[in-house]
């Protein structure tokens, strides 16, 4: 690509340079020279509505903008000048004119823009004699979402919410109502809110208009630290601030602002579950049982009964298992790996959530994904089976943003419409689990077209034939299709010119820690006297369990019981064991029933390395001050140094697991060349069915705010979960079934009674069924994620 | 400035480094090399004699530039002004020489600067913490050293 | 019942000191020197102040003082405090002189913003006013105490009892008698009551004839003089060597007061003497104080009887805090006060060395900043620090009565001292 165009320019007079395009208030920031804004935002397209970054440019007749203004070669720019002193006194006078004097009671003081903005750019005495605008009636503060507070009076009317709601979140729900001095921000009559970015116009909002709700009148803001973290929650693995209150209580969750590899946005899930890792359900104590007694113990005062619990496990290498999850960082994972070869020398080294093309996704794909700046510049984006503002609504905030900011063009696939769908030009209804027939039948048309193809189908040939930069992404459920996937979606990018693959799965650092944990298998000489025919579902190791093959267990992780598919059987199994090891945060039944249990910190707290979904190694510093003991590498490294292995510092680990990920990428890059297998791609047999043949096609996921249990944790997620059954409403005509009411839905020989939601956004023969609205126990016949379940839908009658 | 110090300031431009006059106050920068010779001839001058050794203290610069700045303030009865010398010494190894036996009034103020700030004056006649008490370990004034006390109050 | 007796402390005395001690008189004079400890809780040594006195009879022949009983960690809150928030910690320093600690910060802080020249007239005039009030105060509780350690019982009352017209007067000022935080940067909290002049106006009355009152108690009485004359002598030279200040350095014969030499706050506006006297004795040091009560009650008389009109805060909101009914009727005053409040002004990046005179002697404050709202350094030089610093060399071979007279004579706060 040719190096764009530097200008050059001077600003107050220094000189600088920019390259062609750039606005002068980032210009002016590069150098440190600061030029107040409202509208302008540095992820929006530029607006020019407030008119307080007036500049004054040497022989331009008015004051322009710097919001709006790319530089130009020669410009002579004055910020400080005479005209401009007052231009701004003027614009904060108007500002505050009808502006209310809520700063004692509005949340944002001490971080409120207007606020920094008038006291160092206003006249400091007010002149204002007349009564201010009030929208104190029954639109200024209706209620418009459960966990935003909004307050209508407090408005400067930057419009930063709804350029962010439609450029940014996609939602399109906030907007601008009335005229004049009547102008209000408001959703179209008044529905509420249910963003899964949700929180997004809090954060941008300048003044208080729009608060995060949940900490409403809780602290002010010099009272809390920021400290640097990651969310774990999903793939998007975003870069978040964790506010600490005076007694290091987590107060509220942000995004980090003004950084350069940083989003500035944050999904509702990230914002929202900040109270999820407090109170009773976190495990704090660890709990020893020995012969039928239970002993409670500190995390500082753990390390001898886990060593002597280790030791057991030890004992005997092939009958050990060890299960880790995807809410542990990579250094954690990377420990668990080499102390499971090295130390518990097991080849059982299972990851809870199973995405059966992962393996060759990380094998084939690692370090050439696309990245974020992929999904900006594309001009086409195909979302294949990718629910992403369900799943992973970060990644989602690319798309929107290529979409309604770049102008790309989205073309959805799959059986469900998604959000993302509203924005796209057309969408393909496909069979869950017949993805790669998809992508398979792609390439053919690509050669040569099929007269009975549909409209949808052919336009999105069409696009893929002209695209210039084409950006596949597909979701959980194609991955669960398996390695062929994988072969078919490569065959589909080696075909199309400058194109780029992007997987998206499910949880957390799904991506890392599979690397990390599971690399013993791959890496030379790592583990190589540990025999190579392990499990490598947690399906194989239930039923190892049942059969008395393996005697212990180790779990690690976060939120372990609900990855464990089929709960119930599990919990016979586990009855067996000579040793039950658990390290978890959170206390659930499972936490009870091991003979050790060690508590440890939580996804706010935790300390390490972070692989997102588009390849970024984001850092978490554990610096919370409440955290539960101590980080678990560090705990993990204690381990081994105490049961034999060598001392290692844990800045040697974060070093070393840096350099596994270069290797795995080089691998990646060897891995290319090698043609042969993704030529064999269209020898692997279909694995989707046909919905509504065989039963209603059931497609179980996670919800929204999702995460399994993340939602019910949370006091404030759980009040955006959606427990309806979503229904075809053609399907839902047929069978008779009215949208609230109540079936039954039978899967195998057990039946559950859910209300129903008929839409037109889910494919004839699909449901879908958000995981978390089932208890553990109903939850038993989910096969696992991605994995389409059959069910058939009875309806009428309560429970 | 005064013009006196400007005359003193012409008369040492050799072995000094002139800072900015903020606020007409007249501020030079000293390697520790040539410290002790200019105090003394500051304080042996014919002309404008600096009888006073006014204030010792230190600044910590350590997350700015590893050093620690120490900081003279010297009076002439004469000029009827003040100068500010500064010497920077690493935060590492913080060793000046004393000057308690050009004027007494650098014993305690040194001794002060010792206590919070951990910059040893070697040749002082005596050194001993002044402020805090004896067995205290750290160094208060410094910014690595926190505010408030960290840990379980039992345990003081 | 108690079967057996539980040996008390006399009985384990009389255990060991039966015949085995035996005591006699020794030629080696290192042998006759006793350690006595003086303080920290001591009533004569005017705050926590430990002096460990090594003594030969009734000799002195070394004096080590011990300070910071009272370190509170002053300079390093500072660094944590925005430059408005510091005020109420000056006031803790010399506890007996606040308004003039504060001044002394504000000062300061008003040459780091540049903005010294914009404080009105009235706020400086009632500046003035009050540091002299403050001074006469200091110097009462000075009289009192000092007297009363010398064996004269009767002063401190009517010391205190004048002090107590002061500190009404504070009161009615500003509310508070003792740790008042009446000056801002940029000007006054408020302007002063009506009330408050002719309150003034009865204690300089009252004032006026107690000062000839307390004159004849020091120079007309042979036992104070007795006591005082002669002890503790300070050279000239030692004086300048230890950077002593204010009586203690014009005891010594150093015409120098930063009132006259580097005026401040409008004090070149009125016209008052400097004693200054030669003989550097305690005596004389009580000479000087007393004097210049009597100067600042002149000051005092001149100022009330031609304070200016006009606001007493600059008229910057961006400094200083609105007034209050502006706060909470008018949206930029209260953002201009929230700010203020929960986060202050920004500072230019510099430093700055600013003294005044306060009634112990010089105290200065030198500020680092770094830019941004909290000073990057806040270091206060305090006047009794350096004064006390001389008490070893001037009391070798004086006796312990003695000692009693030089450190009241020195007049030293150890709240100042050890910050």
């Amino acid at each position: 690509m040719a190096d764009i165009a530097k200008v050059r320019l001077t600003i107050d007079g220094i000189s600088t340079e920019a390259e062609k395009g750039v606005l002068l208030v980032e210009a002016a920031r590069r150098i440190g020279i600061k030029i107040p804004v409202f509208c302008s935002h540095s992820k929006l397209l530029p607006l020019g509505a407030c008119r307080i970054c007036l500049v004054e440019i040497e022989k331009a007749p008015k004051l322009v903008t710097a919001c709006t203004t790319p530089v130009g070669e020669g410009m002579v720019v004055f910020t400080r000048s005479a005209r401009v002193v007052k231009a701004r006194q003027g614009i904060v006078e108007f500002l505050l004119a009808n502006h209310p004097l809520d700063c004692p009671i509005c949340d944002q003081g001490g971080e409120c823009e207007l606020q920094d903005v008038c006291f160092e750019f206003g006249r400091g005495k007010s002149r204002f004699e007349d009564i201010k605008r009030n929208f104190d009636n029954k639109y200024g503060r209706i209620k418009l979402s459960p966990v935003l507070s909004w307050v209508n009076n407090r408005c400067i009317h930057c419009e930063r919410c709804t350029r962010v709601c439609h450029q940014v979140v996609g939602e399109d729900h906030i907007g601008m109502l009335n005229r004049g001095d009547k102008a209000m921000i408001s959703t179209f009559q008044f529905t509420q809110m249910t963003c899964e970015l949700c929180g997004n116009c809090a954060e941008v909002c300048p003044t208080g208009t729009i608060t995060n709700g949940t900490v409403k009148y809780k602290d002010r803001v010099w009272n809390l630290t920021p400290n640097p973290s990651v969310c774990l929650l999903c793939s998007s693995s975003c870069a978040t601030r964790v506010w600490t209150d005076l007694k290091g209580k987590v107060t509220r969750v942000t995004a980090p602002k003004d950084e350069q590899d940083c989003c500035d946005f944050l999904c509702a899930k990230g914002r929202f579950s900040f109270d999820a890792d407090q109170g009773e359900q976190r495990l704090r104590e660890g709990t020893k049982i020995t012969s039928e007694v239970a002993e409670t113990f500190q995390q500082s005062e753990s390390l001898q009964p886990t060593v002597q619990a280790f030791k057991a496990l030890a004992k005997d290498s092939g009958s050990t298992a060890v299960i880790y999850n995807s809410r542990i960082a990579n250094e954690e994972a990377y420990l668990v790996g080499r102390i499971a070869r090295t130390v518990l020398k097991t080849p059982h080294v299972v990851p809870l959530e199973n995405h059966e093309g992962l393996t060759s996704y990380l094998d084939r794909f690692s370090g050439r994904q696309s990245t974020s700046k992929d999904i900006l510049s594309a001009d086409l984006i195909l979302l294949v089976d990718a629910p992403l503002a369900r799943e992973t609504p970060m990644i989602g905030y690319f798309v929107t943003r290529a979409v309604r900011q770049k102008g790309a063009a989205l073309y959805t696939v799959g059986p469900e419409k998604t959000r993302h769908s509203s924005m796209g030009l057309a969408h393909h209804w496909n069979a869950p689990g017949a993805s790669k027939d998809f992508v398979l039948s792609l390439i053919e048309a690509l050669q040569s077209r099929k007269s009975d193809a549909s409209a949808e189908f052919n336009k999105i040939v069409d696009a893929v034939q002209g695209s210039r930069q084409m950006v596949i992404i597909a979701g959980s459920r194609p991955l669960a299709e398996g390695p062929a996937f994988i072969r078919a979606i490569e065959s589909l990018s080696s075909k199309v010119a400058n194109s780029k693959v992007l997987m998206v799965p499910e949880g957390g650092n799904t991506l890392g820690a599979m690397l990390m944990a599971g690399s013993g298998m791959r890496v030379p000489g790592w583990g190589s006297n540990v025999s190579q025919n392990g499990c490598s579902v947690q399906e194989d190791v239930l039923g190892a369990i049942e059969k008395g093959s393996i005697k212990n267990v180790l779990l690690i992780g976060e939120d372990l019981q609900e990855g464990l598919i089929n709960w119930p059987r599990w919990k016979t199994a586990f009855a067996k064991l000579a040793n039950l090891v658990v390290f978890d945060a959170f206390r659930s039944e499972l936490t009870s029933l091991a003979t050790l249990a060690v508590p440890v910190r939580s996804f706010h707290e935790f300390e390490g390395s972070v692989l997102s979904a588009l390849g970024e190694w984001k850092i978490a510093r554990g610096s919370i001050p409440g955290a539960v003991g101590q980080s678990m590498s560090r705990l993990l490294l204690k381990l081994e140094s105490e049961l034999g292995g060598a001392e290692q510092s844990f800045a040697s680990v974060t070093s070393e697991v840096k350099k596994l990920y270069q290797w795995h990428v080089s691998r990646a890059t060897e891995a290319v060349e090698d043609k042969k297998s993704a030529d064999s791609a269209g020898k692997d047999k279909s694995t989707g069915g046909n919905p509504g043949k065989d039963g209603v096609f059931l497609l179980i996921g996670n919800d929204l705010y999702h995460s399994g249990a993340m939602t019910l944790r949370g006091a404030h997620l759980g009040q955006f979960l959606n427990r309806s059954l979503l229904m075809n409403s053609a399907d839902a005509e047929k069978m008779k079934i009215s949208n609230d009411a109540r079936v039954q839905l039978k899967i195998g020989s057990d039946k559950v009674s859910v209300a129903v939601r008929t839409t037109d956004d889910i494919m004839s023969g699909c449901c879908f069924l958000a995981l978390n609205s089932l208890s553990p126990d109903e939850r038993r016949w989910f096969g696992g994620i991605g994995k389409p379940l059959t069910a058939v839908i009875i309806s009428g009658g309560a429970a | 400035m005064n013009e006196y110090l400007s005359k003193l300031t012409d008369q040492f431009s050799g072995s000094i480094e002139v800072l900015p006059a903020f606020r007409n106050e007249c501020s030079w920068k000293i390697n520790p090399d040539k410290f002790i010779g200019l105090v003394t001839s500051l304080r042996n001058h014919a002309e404008f004699p600096f009888e006073v050794l006014f204030d010792v203290t230190a600044v910590d610069k350590t997350p700015v530039n590893g050093t620690i700045e120490v900081v003279y303030h010297l009076f002439s009865h004469k000029i009827n002004g003040f100068i500010r010398l500064k010497v920077a010494v690493s935060s590492e190894t913080p060793i000046l020489p004393t000057i308690s036996h050009i004027w007494n009034s650098a014993n305690w103020l040194e001794r002060e600067v010792y206590d919070l700030f951990g910059v040893k004056f070697s040749d002082h006649p005596d050194l001993r913490r002044l402020m805090m008490p004896d067995e205290y370990e750290g160094f208060p004034l410094l910014k690595a050293h926190p505010l408030c006390p960290q840990g379980d109050c039992n345990d003081f | 019942m108690i079967s057996e007796k539980i040996p008390t402390s006399v009985d384990k005395f009389k255990a060991i000191s039966s015949d085995n001690i035996s005591v006699q008189e020794s030629d080696d004079p290192g042998d006759r020197i006793v350690t006595l400890n003086m303080g920290p809780s001591h009533p004569a040594t005017h705050g926590v102040l430990r002096l460990v006195l090594s003594i030969d009879g009734e000799v002195i022949t070394e004096v080590v003082p011990h300070i910071g009983y009272l370190h509170t960690g002053m300079e390093k809150l500072g660094e944590y405090m925005s430059y408005h928030q510091f005020i109420p910690i000056t006031d803790r320093m010399d506890y007996l002189a606040p308004m003039l600690m504060n001044l002394g910060y504000i000062l300061g802080v008003e040459k780091l913003l540049g903005i010294t020249d914009e404080i009105p007239a009235r706020a400086q005039w009632l500046r003035v006013l009050y540091s002299e009030l403050m001074r006469i105060s200091s110097h009462l509780i000075w009289l009192g105490t000092s007297a009363i350690d010398l064996g004269a019982m009767s002063p401190i009352f009517y010391a205190l009892q004048d002090r107590e017209q002061i500190m009404n007067i504070f009161e009615e000022t500003c509310g508070a008698r003792l740790t008042s935080t009446y000056f801002r940067i940029g000007g006054l909290r408020e302007d002063i009551p009506d009330t408050v002049i002719p309150m003034i106006e009865k204690f300089l009355k009252d004032f006026a004839i107690r000062l000839d009152e307390y004159q004849n108690l020091v120079t007309g009485n042979p036992i104070l003089i007795n006591r005082l004359k002669g002890i503790g002598c300070l050279s000239k030279e030692t004086a300048l060597s230890y950077c002593c200040s204010g009586p203690v350095l014009r005891a010594s014969g150093v015409n120098y007061d930063v009132r006259k030499a580097r005026p401040y706050s409008g004090y070149e506006k009125f016209k008052f003497n400097i004693p200054v006297y030669q003989e550097g004795d305690s005596y004389a040091r009580f000479l000087v104080r007393m004097d210049e009560m009597r100067e600042s009650a002149t000051i005092v008389r001149q100022a009330i009887d031609a304070i200016p009109a006009g606001p007493v805060k600059i008229d910057r909101t961006d400094i200083i805090l609105p007034d209050k009914h502006r706060t909470q009727g008018n949206m930029e005053e209260l953002i201009n006060h929230f700010i203020l409040s929960c986060r202050g002004f920004n500072a230019p990046v510099g430093e700055v060395f600013s003294t005044i005179e306060s009634s112990k002697g010089e105290f200065g404050v030198y500020l680092v900043s770094t830019g941004g709202e909290k000073p990057y350094r806040l270091r206060v030089h305090s006047p009794s620090f350096l004064n006390l610093s001389v008490l070893p060399a001037i009391s070798r071979g004086s006796l312990i009565a003695d000692i009693v007279a030089i450190i009241g004579s020195l007049d030293i706060v150890l709240g100042e001292i050890d910050r």
